[in-house]
C-alpha cells in the first residue's frame, strides 16, 4: 500500500513536469490564434493576453488576402503542392516499378543516381538553378517553380516506391503475365491499387514540403503571380510586424491551415510517414 | 520475334527515364556546375575567371564567415543538447503518465508547421513588447524589456529556442521507436532483480537506446546545418550579420551581394559537411541491418 502511494506521488510529479512542458508547447499556438482574433487597433491599446473584445478574424483574413495580396501566393502554393506532389508521385511510381519488377540492366546504378538527389542540402542547387532559369526564361514562372519542386521530391518518392514494390512478391507479377497482362497493365492494375499507403504518406509529406518551402521561392520567384505562400508570409512579416501584428498572425494561421487539414485527414499515416522521413534523410 | 523482344526490353526503360531525366537535369547537373563555379570569381555580370582555391581560402579568413561558422557550431551544440534531451525524457516517461496519447500529439503539432510560420510566432514572443519580456517583467526578473533578437549571442540562443520547439517532437518519435525495440522481459527481469526506476533508466534503457541515439545525433547535426527559414524570418542573419549561419551566409553572399563564385564555395562546403555526416549515418544504419 505504502509502495503504491509512493508510486502515485512519483507519477504525479512526473505528470506535472510533463504538463508544464505541454503548456510551454501550447502557448505559442494559443497566442497565434488569440492575436488573429483581434483587430490591430484593439491589439495596440490592450494587453496582448486579454481576451478579445471584438471578433476581427474575418476582417483580418480579408485584409491579409486582399489588401496585402496574399491570396494569389496562397493559391499558387496550393497548385505547387497538389500538382507538384501528384506529378512526382506518378513519375516516381513508374520509376519504382521499372527499378524493381522489369529486370532492367543497370537498375541499381540508376537507382543510386536518382537517390543521390536526396543527400544534398537545397543550398547547393540555388546558384545554378537561378542562372539556368534566367537563361531559359523559367525565372519567375509557375512552370519553373513546379519543375524544381517535382525534381526535388522525386528522389525520396522513388526511394519509398522502390522499397514498397520490393515487398510485393514477384509471383503476383508472374501470374499476371501468364494471364496476358502487359507491363503497363501490371503497373496500373496490380501495383497502383495496392499503393495507397505510400502514396498518401508521400502526398502528405512531400506536399507539405512544397507548401512550407521558403528559399526556392526567394531565389526563383519575383512577383506575386508566381510567389509561393511562405514567401508572401515572410514579406508580410517583414512589412507589417511593426504595425499590424494581428494581420501577420492571421497570415501565419491561414498559411498553416491547409497542412493542418491535410494532416487531420491523413492522420493515420502521420507517424508512419515521420519514421520513413527519418529513415530517408 | 527476337527483335521485338529487344524493342520491348528497351521500352522498359521508359518507366525510369522521366525520373532519371528530372534528377539529372535539375539536381545532378547543378551540383557539377556549382562545384565548377566555386573555383571562379563569377559575379553574374562579368565572365567567369578561374581563381583556384581562392574562394575556399576566403571562407576561412573572412570575418563574416568566421562568425557564421561559430554560429553554426553553436546551433549544432544547442540542437544536440536541448531537443534531444527533452525528446529522450518525454519518450521514456510519457507512457507512465495519464493522457499520454494526447500529450504526444501536442509535441507533433510543430512538426506540421513551416519554419517561416514558427519563426514569425517566436519573432513576436522575443520582440520588445512581446510575450517573453512581459512575463519576465511581471515576474520581476527584468526591470526593462530586452531586445533578445538584437544582441549577440542572445539572438542565436533565442532562435535555437524556436527550433527546439519545432524538433523536440521528432526526437521524441525517434526515441519512442528505439524504446519499442526493447523487450519488456528485460525490464521485468531488472525489476525482479530489485533495480529501482532510476537504475533501470541509466543501466538498462539508456545503453539499449545507444543505436537510435547515434541516429538521432546525426539527424540533428544535419538538421542544424540546414536550418534557414527560422533564421531568415527572425533576424535575416542580422543585426550586422551577427547571427548568420553557413546556410544564411551562402544565400546572402550569392543573392544579396551577387558573389556567385564565393557563394558557390560556401554551398559546396556546406553540402560536403552534410554529405559526410550523412554517409556516417548510412554506415551506422547499414551496420544495424
Amino acid at each position: 500500500m505504502n509502495d503504491r502511494v509512493r508510486l502515485n506521488i512519483r507519477k504525479s510529479i512526473l505528470f506535472i513536469i510533463i504538463i508544464l512542458l505541454c503548456i510551454i508547447w501550447l502557448v505559442p499556438i494559443y497566442f497565434l490564434i488569440l492575436i488573429s482574433l483581434k483587430s490591430s487597433k484593439e491589439f495596440a491599446v490592450t494587453s496582448f493576453w486579454e481576451y478579445p473584445q471584438t471578433f476581427a478574424l474575418f476582417k483580418n483574413i480579408r485584409y491579409v488576402f486582399i489588401e496585402t495580396k496574399m491570396l494569389k501566393p496562397f493559391l499558387n502554393s496550393l497548385l505547387y503542392a497538389i500538382c507538384g506532389s501528384a506529378v512526382a508521385i506518378f513519375i516516381s511510381s513508374l520509376a519504382g516499378y521499372g527499378l524493381t519488377k522489369l529486370k532492367l540492366k543497370g537498375a541499381f546504378p540508376i537507382f543510386i543516381i536518382i537517390w543521390s538527389g536526396m543527400i544534398f542540402p537545397v543550398q547547393i542547387y540555388l546558384i545554378p538553378l537561378y542562372k539556368a532559369y534566367l537563361t531559359l526564361n523559367l525565372y519567375n514562372t509557375k512552370i519553373g517553380m513546379l519543375l524544381i519542386y517535382v525534381a526535388l521530391i522525386i528522389p525520396f518518392c522513388v526511394f519509398v516506391f522502390r522499397n514498397f514494390f520490393l515487398t510485393i512478391p514477384d509471383d503476383y507479377i508472374e501470374a499476371a503475365k501468364i494471364d496476358g497482362c502487359s507491363n503497363f497493365q501490371i503497373y496500373y492494375r496490380i501495383l497502383l491499387p495496392n499503393s495507397f499507403a505510400p502514396m498518401a504518406i508521400l502526398a502528405l509529406f512531400q506536399g507539405s514540403f512544397i507548401w512550407n518551402d521558403l528559399i526556392l521561392g526567394m531565389v526563383l520567384a519575383g512577383s506575386d503571380s508566381v510567389r509561393p505562400v511562405m514567401n508572401a508570409l515572410a514579406l508580410l512579416n517583414a512589412v507589417y510586424s511593426g504595425k499590424n501584428i494581428p494581420a501577420v498572425m492571421t497570415g501565419n494561421l491561414l498559411s498553416g491551415l491547409p497542412i493542418i487539414i491535410a494532416y487531420l485527414l491523413l492522420q493515420k499515416y502521420f507517424i508512419q510517414g515521420l519514421k520513413l522521413q527519418a529513415a530517408g534523410e | 520475334m527476337k527483335k521485338s523482344e529487344k524493342v520491348r526490353g528497351i521500352s522498359n526503360y521508359l518507366y525510369v527515364i522521366p525520373a532519371l531525366i528530372m534528377v539529372l537535369a535539375f539536381l545532378i547537373a547543378p551540383v557539377v556546375f556549382v562545384i565548377y563555379a566555386s573555383f571562379t570569381d563569377w559575379d553574374l555580370l562579368h565572365p567567369m575567371n578561374f581563381v583556384g582555391l581562392k574562394n575556399y581560402i576566403k571562407i576561412f579568413t573572412d570575418p563574416n564567415l568566421l562568425v557564421s561558422t561559430r554560429n553554426t557550431l553553436i546551433w549544432v551544440v544547442i540542437i544536440l543538447a536541448i531537443p534531444m534531451f527533452l525528446g529522450l525524457i518525454l519518450a521514456v516517461f510519457i507512457k507512465n503518465v495519464w493522457f499520454s496519447k494526447q500529450i504526444k500529439s501536442i509535441f507533433y503539432i510543430p512538426l506540421a508547421m513551416s519554419g517561416a510560420g514558427i519563426g514569425i510566432i517566436w519573432n513576436w514572443i522575443f520582440s520588445r513588447s512581446g510575450l517573453l519580456n512581459s512575463v519576465l517583467i511581471s515576474l520581476g526578473v527584468l526591470t526593462m524589456p530586452t531586445s533578445w533578437l538584437l544582441n549577440v549571442p542572445q539572438n542565436t540562443f533565442s532562435m535555437a529556442v524556436a527550433a527546439t520547439w519545432q524538433v523536440t517532437g521528432l526526437n521524441m518519435i525517434l526515441f519512442l521507436m528505439g524504446l519499442q525495440n526493447i523487450q519488456p522481459e528485460v525490464l521485468e527481469a531488472a525489476k525482479i532483480d530489485g533495480a529501482n526506476e532510476w537504475q533501470t533508466f541509466t543501466r538498462i534503457i539508456l545503453p539499449l537506446l545507444k543505436p537510435i541515439t547515434t541516429v538521432v545525433i546525426i539527424l540533428n547535426i544535419i538538421g542544424s546545418f540546414k536550418i534557414f527559414d527560422i533564421i531568415w524570418v527572425m533576424t535575416a542573419g542580422g543585426p550586422a550579420r551577427s547571427s548568420e549561419t553557413l546556410a544564411v551566409s551562402m544565400y546572402k553572399e550569392s543573392f544579396s551581394l551577387y558573389q556567385m563564385g564565393y557563394g558557390s564555395s560556401i554551398a559546396v562546403l556546406l553540402s560536403f559537411i552534410v554529405f559526410a555526416v550523412g554517409i556516417g549515418y548510412l554506415r551506422i544504419v547499414g551496420r544495424e541491418k
